[in-house]
């Protein structure tokens, strides 16, 4: 069994350095690559679950870990830890943010927040290099990537609309043309 | 404020993904109809809504804090009735996974061995590493809108951080904090 506060630590580390959805890369590394708490296929489901289910996708994440980790005190204390440094500074900070001042700072040096985004394109690029290593090894699920990202990219689809019906296609394919084949 | 909790709570529930279903959410309820109603800067404010000027700069401003990005959505709060609105409109905004997401996770259990089940899931998966992807692809779209020479070091940059996580596995939050470090530097 997992410790609680060990739990907590790692959601919190996760909280105070991941931004937007380099949080995807902060999490495998942490619970794949150093704890070893669960294998990359695990996280692969969580990843898919997590975008089933209403709300921040990030959190959905985590609560999902701290939930198959350690019960549903898990999935609290996960969450508590994942949220609290944004929270802690965001409350804290939120007139000094908000402020003139700030706003100003932020519009006349555009370059901190594009250096930002480069970054986390970055990392989130590595995020999905270890997501799909190893998954597109036939034709149909190649084909089917590429047709999501057209569908996604081209009509304002909600994601979730697209992951339902990315499910539903990838098992009739399965189960149409790939039926005689036992060890699926 | 029970008002503003409900408006929160349906944004959680139908937002589904990423940041900028959230984000966009917001702008529908609290930006559009200060729009329609062409109201001014003072009237806006004083019916509970925000200016589009204003929005933009509070969604600027939440990408600077680290972590999820419901802190940052829940800064309209702030913006609109200080502290306690902030924590009402973030505890809304968490209430669907925490109740909806352990039904998941006892549902996958219960299904795990299920061939139908276990192929759908595989599909999902595709899709949500289209999502991914998607994003991504939002991400460079923003160069595009910079001149030459910004654009070149936005995706050179953008190498740097891959490689340096890839290969050396540098923390993410000081990869960011090096990337705003180098924009600042480089991009203005």
């Amino acid at each position: 069994m997992i410790q609680k506060l060990d739990l907590f630590k790692v959601f919190f580390k996760t909280g105070l350095i991941s931004f937007g959805a380099s949080a995807s890369e902060v999490i495998i590394e942490n619970i794949v690559e150093k704890k070893r708490w669960m294998t990359l296929d695990e996280i692969r489901e969580a990843i898919t679950l997590s975008g089933l289910c209403p709300g921040p996708f990030h959190v959905n994440l985590v609560i999902y870990l701290g939930y198959t980790l350690s019960g549903k005190y898990g999935a609290l204390i996960a969450m508590a830890g994942f949220i609290l440094p944004s929270a802690i500074i965001g409350t804290l900070l939120a007139s000094a943010l908000l402020s003139e001042s700030t706003v100003e700072f932020l519009h006349s040096n555009p370059g901190i927040m594009l250096g930002i985004l480069a970054s986390v394109s970055g990392i989130l690029l590595n995020a999905i290099r270890k997501l799909s290593k190893g998954q597109f090894d036939s034709i149909d699920k190649i084909a089917l990537l590429v047709i999501s990202i057209f569908v996604f990219y081209n009509f304002k689809i909600p994601f979730i609309a697209g992951v339902l019906g990315s499910g539903i296609i990838y098992m009739l394919i399965r189960l149409i043309f790939f039926a005689h084949r036992k060890s699926l | 404020m029970i008002q503003i909790f409900w408006i929160f709570l349906q944004i959680g529930l139908v937002s589904f993904g990423g940041i900028y279903s959230t984000w966009a959410l917001v702008q529908k309820e609290f930006v559009e109809p200060c729009m329609q109603q062409k109201l001014s800067e003072e009237n806006c404010k004083n019916a509970g809504l925000i200016t589009q000027e204003r929005f933009d700069q509070i969604f600027t401003v939440s990408r600077i804090i680290p972590g999820p990005h419901i802190t940052g959505v829940s800064l309209i709060g702030f913006e609109l009735e200080g502290l306690t609105l902030m924590l009402i409109a973030m505890t809304a905004l968490l209430l669907p996974g925490i109740v909806i997401m352990p039904l998941i996770a006892l549902f996958y259990k219960r299904t795990y061995s299920n061939r139908y089940i276990t192929h759908f899931r595989h599909g999902a998966l595709i899709s949500m590493i289209a999502i991914l992807i998607i994003f991504l692809l939002g991400l460079f779209r923003k160069a595009l809108d910079l001149n030459h020479f910004q654009m070149e070091m936005y995706i050179l940059l953008a190498g740097i951080a891959y490689i340096l996580n890839k290969q050396w596995k540098i923390n993410p939050g000081i990869l960011v904090l090096i990337g705003a470090a180098a924009g600042y530097i480089f991009l203005q």
